[in-house]
């Protein structure tokens, strides 16, 4: 018991790990200016300014403003695709999304196999309009876009559903990384509160690190059993580059841009956030708040972004921080 | 230290200073005593007699009212003007009465009695007497008397059918201020109306009500008595009023059956004597009229008076209990949220619990707190539940956002109307419980347990209920802890210790406790 008490005691002096109250004290509240908020909380403006910057991203087929053009603007979309997402302008946390595909018989179905109706499709869409899934519930657009499909990388370590990458940038230099892998228990969903696993990536290596799942140290998928350390993420190289061209554009300084690996196009950015989330760490077995202090002394001493980002990244690639 | 956190540093020190300072300061210039401050407005009374004395054997009898705890009475006047005065105390009830006699002459007479009253209401009403001293007189206060039929037979039956199922005495008794206060009428009746009549009309004034609700206590073996008084408002009035004082194996406690007051008596209530009996009594006496003057003194009168000094008038001006009484209680229950709202800001910061909504815990809190904690936390329990079946059933038909939490709030209320229907039979104390839950926060509380049940799992959505249930519980103790909640009334300026609190925690960056949890994993890994 007192070895535990020890434990914890010198964990929290050595500080390396970064907390819910100072990560929105000293990085949120303070490089993330509210005015500049809807740039990433509305998944339109994030595309925008990502195709603005040559970042690629899933195709948008249509937009849906308004009650009245539901039916209208739904039926053609689904005439002329086969699969497609619709997903709220202003979610949060891949809530509202639904990923659809056509069967056989000419009907839709969702990715996990349950058959979906036009008028249940409708009803969701009318659901996102009037902002259910909405941050802060302000009435809300859906969007119909592209469907990812998951590169064969994830066929062993994925349970149904698309998995995805989130990078954490401050002051456009990645900091962490982590994959969020769906599970069983997730219900396809990339979701790590209900049970998805949080796997670490080595940012310079661009190799796996440890996993996580509701808390718990995994070293395989629950479900798969594959191993999940050390394994080679596809195209890191491009995704890490994507991530920072998109960071450039959005004036926030602490920010978690969520990307998906598609089987055909690679990495494409699916949204980015204001308030990214610290389970991060955990995935990783390690601390922002080291990382994250060591780039604040270099940039405060007046390095630019691209040179501190060529240090940090040789000292993570020997591990040193 | 960074510049916002210098900022908050000084701002909080000074604000604890000041709001500290201040509460001490007053505190110590008023003698220390909290519920001297929480004492209700001066008033001075003026009671006057007038009457045409027939006979030299002429007598009025007046009582006047008794020198508690609850209520202190100076600067007694009397004047009178061809009549003799005698002072007694009764032996049985205390009540002090005045005795004018006419001294073998007739003719118009008149006398008065002005004093100064002030009532003390976070007083106990009355000390806790010894079970001896009760017994002797216990059998007295059990009597059925001509107005007070506690031995007829649908007095007994109609407490039996009220009673029969309790146990508790204080059931009995809350039980028994029910009925009389909500199912018999008030009504203004002339005369005197007794206990029977009240409960064969349905209606009556406050005589009828009172002395019914007595004749209920006393059929149930629980001792009771009629009280009479004055309502403390300004002007010249006639009407005395009268109440209920029960016993309830401990105490004598204040019921007010006509004006709904339970086990307290209010701050504007002057009580003059105890027992069933008329204020003025007199004999041989013609054209007797009778009235009261009624006025609020100001405190520069009361330094007029050398009776307080200026600088004690300066520490007790601040204090809210000079409020009229409605106003009292919609400050206590203003000051209550800044003290909710720092639970929750400890809570949320330090402790690390999620809940349902911010400020939903101090609302619902601010709506259970009186009530015994347990009905209260079984109602929102039992709401939620429901709740959220309803949602399920309310998810087959996809309806959209606003008229789908028109549904359900509509269906939240049907099911409080219910709720306050079916245990108002009971009688017990979960229809005012109900009666005061936020309902907008409660259902928009259940689309959000629904939602979080739906996007983050069942374990997550738990984890919020139970964060909500356990920060609800803590305010509540909290805001039933009579030591806080009355200072902060006495001493209003406490509050700006509570935000000086608030800062502080606002640049706390510590770790939340249940971080330690939360990233236990890691901390397992540096132990290998």
């Amino acid at each position: 018991m007192s070895n535990v008490v020890k434990t914890y005691w010198e964990w929290l002096r050595e500080g390396s790990i970064l907390c819910m109250n100072r990560r929105n004290a000293e990085y949120i509240l303070l490089h993330n200016p509210r005015a500049y908020y809807r740039v990433v909380d509305e998944k339109l403006e994030t595309k925008a300014l990502a195709e603005g910057a040559g970042v690629p991203c899933p195709r948008t087929y249509a937009v849906v403003r308004s009650y009245g053009e539901v039916g209208e603007v739904l039926g053609r979309v689904l005439r002329e695709h086969q699969t497609l997402v619709i997903k709220p302008n202003r979610g949060a946390a891949g809530r509202g999304v639904m990923v659809l595909e056509r069967e056989g018989g000419g009907g839709w179905r969702k990715a996990s196999g349950a058959a979906v109706s036009e008028m249940e499709m409708r009803y969701h869409v009318t659901s996102i309009l009037s902002g259910l899934y909405s941050l802060s519930e302000l009435p809300d657009q859906a969007i119909i876009e592209q469907r990812i499909f998951p590169h064969p990388f994830f066929k062993e370590i994925t349970w149904q559903g698309t998995p995805d990458v989130r990078i954490i940038l401050y002051h456009t230099i990645p900091v962490m990384a982590m994959m969020r892998l769906p599970t069983r228990q997730s219900d396809g969903r990339a979701n790590l509160h209900q049970g998805a696993v949080g796997l670490g990536i080595a940012i310079a290596k661009g190799t796996t690190r440890t996993g996580v799942c509701r808390g718990r140290r995994v070293l395989t998928h629950p479900d798969t059993g594959a191993p999940l350390q050390g394994l080679r993420v596809p195209d890191w190289g491009r995704a890490l580059e994507i991530s920072r061209l998109l960071a450039r554009r959005i004036p926030l300084q602490y920010i978690g841009v969520d990307l998906m690996l598609d089987a055909a196009h690679g990495p494409m950015m699916i949204e980015a956030n204001a308030r990214p989330g610290l389970s991060i760490q955990v995935a990783n077995s390690l601390g922002l708040r080291r990382r994250l202090e060591f780039l604040q002394g270099r940039l405060a001493r007046g390095a630019t972004p691209d040179e501190v980002w060529e240090e940090f990244y040789v000292r993570i690639g020997n591990d040193e921080l | 230290m960074d510049r916002p956190t210098k900022i908050v540093a000084v701002t909080a020190g000074v604000l604890c200073c000041v709001g500290g300072g201040l509460a001490l300061a007053r505190y110590s210039v008023l003698g220390g005593d909290l519920s001297g401050m929480m004492q209700g407005a001066r008033w001075q009374v003026v009671m006057r007699v007038t009457c045409y004395a027939r006979r030299p054997a002429a007598y009025v009898k007046l009582l006047v009212p008794p020198k508690s705890d609850a209520q202190q009475i100076s600067g007694e006047e009397f004047h009178e003007r061809g009549m003799t005065r005698h002072q007694s105390i009764e032996p049985l009830e205390r009540n002090r009465v005045i005795e004018w006699r006419a001294a073998g002459t007739t003719g118009a007479k008149d006398m008065s009695v002005s004093f100064y009253a002030q009532t003390l209401p976070e007083k106990e009403p009355s000390p806790r007497i010894g079970k001896k001293e009760l017994e002797e007189k216990v059998e007295y206060y059990l009597q059925a008397t001509d107005k007070i039929q506690s031995s007829a037979p649908l007095i007994q039956q109609t407490a039996q059918r009220l009673v029969g199922h309790l146990t508790r005495t204080e059931d009995k008794i809350d039980a028994i201020y029910r009925y009389c206060a909500f199912q018999i009428v008030n009504s203004v009746v002339p005369g005197t109306v007794d206990a029977m009549t009240c409960l064969t009309n349905g209606y009556s004034d406050c005589g009828g009500k009172s002395r019914l609700m007595v004749a209920l206590l006393r059929a149930s073996g629980i001792p009771a008595r009629v009280v009479g008084g004055l309502i403390l408002t300004e002007g010249v009035k006639r009407d005395t009023h009268v109440w209920v004082e029960a016993w309830d194996g401990e105490r004598w406690h204040s019921y007010c059956p006509l004006n709904r007051h339970y086990r307290t008596q209010p701050a504007n209530y002057l009580l003059l004597y105890r027992g069933d009996y008329p204020l003025l009594r007199h004999r041989y006496m013609d054209q007797v009229v009778y009235d009261f003057t009624l006025r609020r003194i100001a405190a520069h009168q009361l330094i007029e008076r050398g009776e307080t000094n200026r600088w004690r008038e300066i520490a007790a001006a601040a204090t809210l209990a000079r409020l009229s009484p409605n106003s009292q209680w919609a400050v206590k229950f203003l000051l209550l949220i800044p003290l909710g709202a720092l639970v929750v800001c400890v809570m949320r910061n330090i402790v690390g619990v999620p809940t349902l909504g911010t400020f939903a815990p101090v609302l619902i809190s601010l709506g259970i707190h009186l009530a015994p904690l347990r009905w209260g936390i079984i109602t929102l329990v039992g709401f939620l539940v429901i709740g959220l079946l309803v949602r399920y059933v309310v998810e087959w038909m996809k309806l959209l956002l606003v008229p789908r939490l028109s549904v359900m709030l509509t269906v939240v209320i049907m099911g409080m109307v219910a709720m306050v229907a079916f245990t108002d039979q009971f009688e017990n104390e979960l229809g005012t419980v109900v009666g005061l839950l936020p309902v907008v926060i409660l259902t928009m509380a259940i689309e959000r347990c629904w939602l979080l049940e739906l996007e983050d799992g069942t374990v997550n959505m738990l984890k919020h209920v139970l964060g909500t249930l356990l920060s609800v519980v803590v305010i509540c103790v909290i805001f039933r802890m009579r030591f806080i909640v009355n200072s902060l009334f006495a001493l209003p300026e406490l509050v700006l210790v509570l935000l000086a609190m608030m800062l502080v925690i606002g640049r706390y960056m510590g770790f939340r406790l249940s971080e330690l949890l939360r990233f236990r994993a890691i901390v397992h890994e540096q132990r290998r």
